[in-house]
């Protein structure tokens, strides 16, 4: 692991602009994260950097041009416990390689969700439809996936929670229309937790 | 003396009045929300409605119709990826074209649960304030808007439209503790009654070749886990082991307050699975995944993030003491 330079001498606005698009190698990215999420001031900026990079890319929900949006994040964000800002650290990180990924293989917007993946408490990275896509991008970052049982994705517990909720035995399967997704995918894993046995 | 005590004869009949409309209001109540319970099963109706959460709106067909003696069903997304989901009777079919995938659940409904039995709407109103509000017109016909306000902030509240002249909600939508609208389906157009075809019940794709996914579930209680319900009125309808999404041995618990549902899934780590820990939240639904020692927690229903997390904190280890 490279040690980076806590006070980067660029300015730390170019830093931002590099890290959003991508520019930092993985090694430098985390900790330049780690950095920026232990400062509010610098997470404000995180958060404003990317409400402003989408607004010029891709359609912005219009709680991200919301200053006082911006302000009740940017303090939820600060009084976070511990183990949640390691969530919101491991999102930043999963944001900055999938940036890299989407702007090499040109993948379509995603309203600004690339911005609100931040905020681990409104992302979940996998509460989406499972793209096809999806097996060869994981590929391209490096990550081995095993060949027999899929990985559970959220739609798969959301499918089984549906099959036996009252809702359904009432509505039938209207409620099923809650498993899927008109929206783009946010991400998928690139430093997830790893566990073993 | 005569005047007087007609009098109170008089007041007497009035407050007796009085207790017995304020009943009646309840009762009404009651009344209007078990026929728009029981309404989605007892008509035939072929429509096209919207779901509405957050930033995103998906349009579907829906079409339920009572063919021989069996209930069958079909709902085929128009936005998006086109999914299916086909009911005949218990069984359910999830055809998923972008993974040629076909997951086959059966809902067993003779379960030995006294409260998988439709909660009554007297239980429900224990826990919701139900009243008739109003009437509006949706997708050209007359209904009756029913409000289920919630007791506490433990879950959500309900706002339904009624048709007037079956009961079957053509708009719903659910309410946060702040009064915002979390989500929302409504008919855009809707047939209801005789006459529809019976081909929008078969589905538009070939699934020859597709991957079947059964879920396999045995009923049996999770004897090493204990939850205690943390929220009032939620009363466990279903535990099980299953089979999920090809993976066996995962451990569903089901809460319900006859309206919402929390389903609680618990299920051992697995060799070099990738995880995430996590919270999310997604139009009603929010959810939360987290390790509990040598296990994975996945809690997630329709219910406020703050009761999910009184669930996952309600899950307990208990392992019974003679193991081999």
């Amino acid at each position: 692991m490279v040690a980076i330079d806590r006070q980067p001498k660029p300015g730390r606005q170019d830093v931002l602009s590099a890290l959003a698009d991508g520019e930092i190698p993985d090694a430098l990215a985390e900790q330049v994260i780690d950095h920026l999420l232990g400062d509010p001031v610098q997470r404000e900026r995180w958060l404003i950097y990317h409400a402003q990079a989408d607004a010029m890319r891709f359609p912005t929900p219009s709680s991200l041009e919301d200053r006082a949006f911006l302000d009740r994040l940017s303090s939820r964000l600060a009084s976070e416990p511990i183990h949640m800002q390691a969530a919101s650290r491991a999102v930043a990180v999963r944001t900055t390689r999938w940036r890299r990924v989407w702007i090499r293989y040109g993948m379509p917007g995603a309203a600004a969700a690339a911005a609100v993946a931040v905020v681990s408490w409104m992302t979940y990275p996998y509460f989406d439809d499972r793209e096809p896509s999806a097996g060869q991008l994981m590929a391209a970052q490096g990550m081995s996936k095993r060949a027999d049982a899929p990985e559970m994705v959220s739609q798969d517990y959301l499918l089984a929670h549906q099959q036996f909720a009252p809702s359904s035995r009432l509505h039938g399967v209207a409620p099923y229309v809650r498993t899927a997704s008109a929206t783009v995918p946010v991400t998928t894993a690139a430093s997830p937790v790893r566990t073993h046995p | 003396m005569t005047r007087l005590r007609a009098t109170s004869w008089v007041v007497m009949l009035l407050a007796l009045h009085a207790a017995v409309a304020v009943a009646e209001d309840v009762d009404q109540g009651l009344r209007w929300l078990e026929r728009v319970q029981a309404a989605p099963m007892r008509t035939n109706y072929t429509g096209v409605f919207v779901y509405q959460q957050g930033q995103s709106v998906q349009s579907s067909r829906i079409t339920h119709l009572a063919v021989g003696g069996s209930s069958r069903e079909r709902l085929e997304m128009l936005d998006g990826q086109p999914r299916e989901f086909i009911r005949n009777n218990d069984e359910v079919r999830c055809l998923l074209p972008e993974s040629r995938t076909v997951r086959v659940e059966r809902s067993v409904q003779h379960e030995t649960f006294p409260a998988l039995i439709q909660s009554s709407a007297r239980e429900i109103a224990e826990f919701y304030a139900v009243r008739r509000t109003g009437s509006e017109r949706v997708a050209g016909r007359e209904c009756d808007v029913l409000e289920l306000v919630p007791r506490d902030t433990m879950r959500y509240g309900y706002r339904f439209w009624a048709d007037r002249a079956t009961g079957l909600p053509l708009k719903a939508q659910t309410i946060n503790e702040k009064g915002e609208i979390v989500e929302q389906i409504a008919f855009s157009e809707i047939r209801i009654g005789g006459g529809i075809d019976r081909a929008l019940l078969r589905s538009r794709w070939n699934t020859e070749g597709w991957k079947v996914e059964s879920t396999v579930a045995s009923s049996t209680p999770l004897t090493d886990w204990r939850i205690v319900s943390p929220v009032p009125g939620f009363k466990k309808v279903r535990e099980m082991r299953r089979t999920l999404a090809g993976h066996p041995e995962v451990g569903q618990v089901v809460f319900s307050d006859g309206l919402a549902a929390v389903s609680i899934f618990i299920e051992p780590l697995r060799e070099g699975r990738v995880m995430q820990e996590g919270i999310a939240s997604k139009g009603a639904i929010n959810m939360i995944s987290r390790r509990y020692g040598d296990h994975w927690l996945t809690v997630l229903g329709e219910v406020p993030a703050s009761s999910i997390q009184q669930f996952a904190n309600a899950v307990e280890f208990q392992p019974s003491a003679s193991k081999p």
